[in-house]
């Protein structure tokens, strides 16, 4: 079947067709799932947001410039959506603490991961990632796995550019600080 | 490899959490039920003003018409008397429905076809805006 630009299916929901929006759920899904779950890391809560998300859209879509692509302007509702209940959730904003972590502790930590077989990686890497703040969490991730630019980023956050690569840089130190730790504990354990 | 690199690989090895098989119908569900509150409103393919064009066309047509047929003394009953027999009588089906509106409102079938005109547009304006919405 021939594949038809976002805009195409845009234009046919404006005239009245709203089962071409199917086609954009499709496509959409399982990025707005995965951004939803790293903000809020509990699947419900993922999903409603998900959803509530793709029905804002929905009801939006005539204010949609085509300036901007679908996937950034979706991505900004979907970011906006799951920061409203998790700050909803938690009641509070979470502060950047000082950072104890040196160069030469990145690059032994580094070295360490390096050496783990795959799966006690992931594990680790995994209860890393639950440690860090779900926001800053998700700029890491949007940034390293679903290979967001900096702009895209930063307009789907509404932060600056400086701010987004300030963020990132932060949260890769900090990551890289709990896994010490995981790291250390673990060795502790098992002496 | 640098430390940036060796991030992006181990994140990306990371296994991403998939929604429920029914995510799309759920939002969908909703994408319609919210369609259903405010369902699309389709604008009439001639509006208020065409039809009052319309109208006000038909009027002075069958106006002029009926200005033609009186001066040029021509009735239906006069042209049936006239033409040749092998010609098909149109006063057979003429002269009825003129007696019919003679009779009733004293108009002549032009005005008629001018009204029964206007109803099948009419007729098919809305047969055409509820096929567009399905």
């Amino acid at each position: 079947m021939e594949k038809k630009t976002d805009e195409y299916y845009i234009r046919e929901v404006l005239r009245g067709d709203s089962g071409s929006f199917s086609r954009l759920v499709e496509k959409y899904t399982n990025l707005a799932f995965s951004l939803s779950m790293k903000l809020l890391n509990q699947r419900e809560d993922a999903e409603e947001a998900a959803q509530d998300a793709f029905i804002k859209a929905y009801n939006s879509l005539g204010s949609f410039k085509n300036g901007s692509t679908f996937k950034t302007w979706f991505f900004r509702i979907v970011y906006n959506t799951a920061i409203s209940r998790l700050r909803a959730r938690r009641g509070r904003e979470v502060s950047i603490t000082d950072l104890k972590i040196t160069e030469w502790d990145i690059q032994s930590t580094e070295n360490t991961i390096d050496k783990l077989n795959g799966d006690e990686r992931q594990r680790y890497l995994r209860i890393g990632l639950e440690r860090l703040d779900p926001e800053e969490k998700a700029l890491l991730e949007m940034y390293y796995y679903d290979d967001f630019s900096m702009e895209e980023i930063s307009s789907i956050t509404s932060l600056t550019v400086s701010n987004v690569k300030v963020k990132i840089h932060r949260t890769r130190r900090r990551l890289l600080e709990e896994l010490r730790y995981i790291l250390k504990d673990e060795l502790l354990t098992i002496l | 490899m640098n430390q940036r690199d060796h991030l992006k690989y181990w994140i990306k090895e990371l296994p991403q959490e998939q929604p429920s098989p029914d995510f799309s119908i759920k939002v969908m569900e909703r994408v319609m039920t919210e369609w259903s509150h405010n369902p699309t409103k389709y604008q009439p393919i001639i509006n208020r003003k065409g039809w009052f064009l319309i109208a006000l066309i038909t009027l002075i047509s069958t106006a002029l018409l009926l200005f033609l047929h009186n001066s040029a003394s021509i009735g239906l009953e006069l042209v049936g008397k006239t033409k040749n027999s092998y010609v098909i009588d149109a006063t057979k089906f003429f002269t009825p429905i003129n007696h019919l509106f003679t009779s009733l409102t004293k108009i002549s079938p032009t005005v008629a076809i001018g009204i029964f005109a206007i109803l099948a547009l009419w007729f098919l304006d809305q047969l055409f805006s509820k096929t567009v919405r399905r």
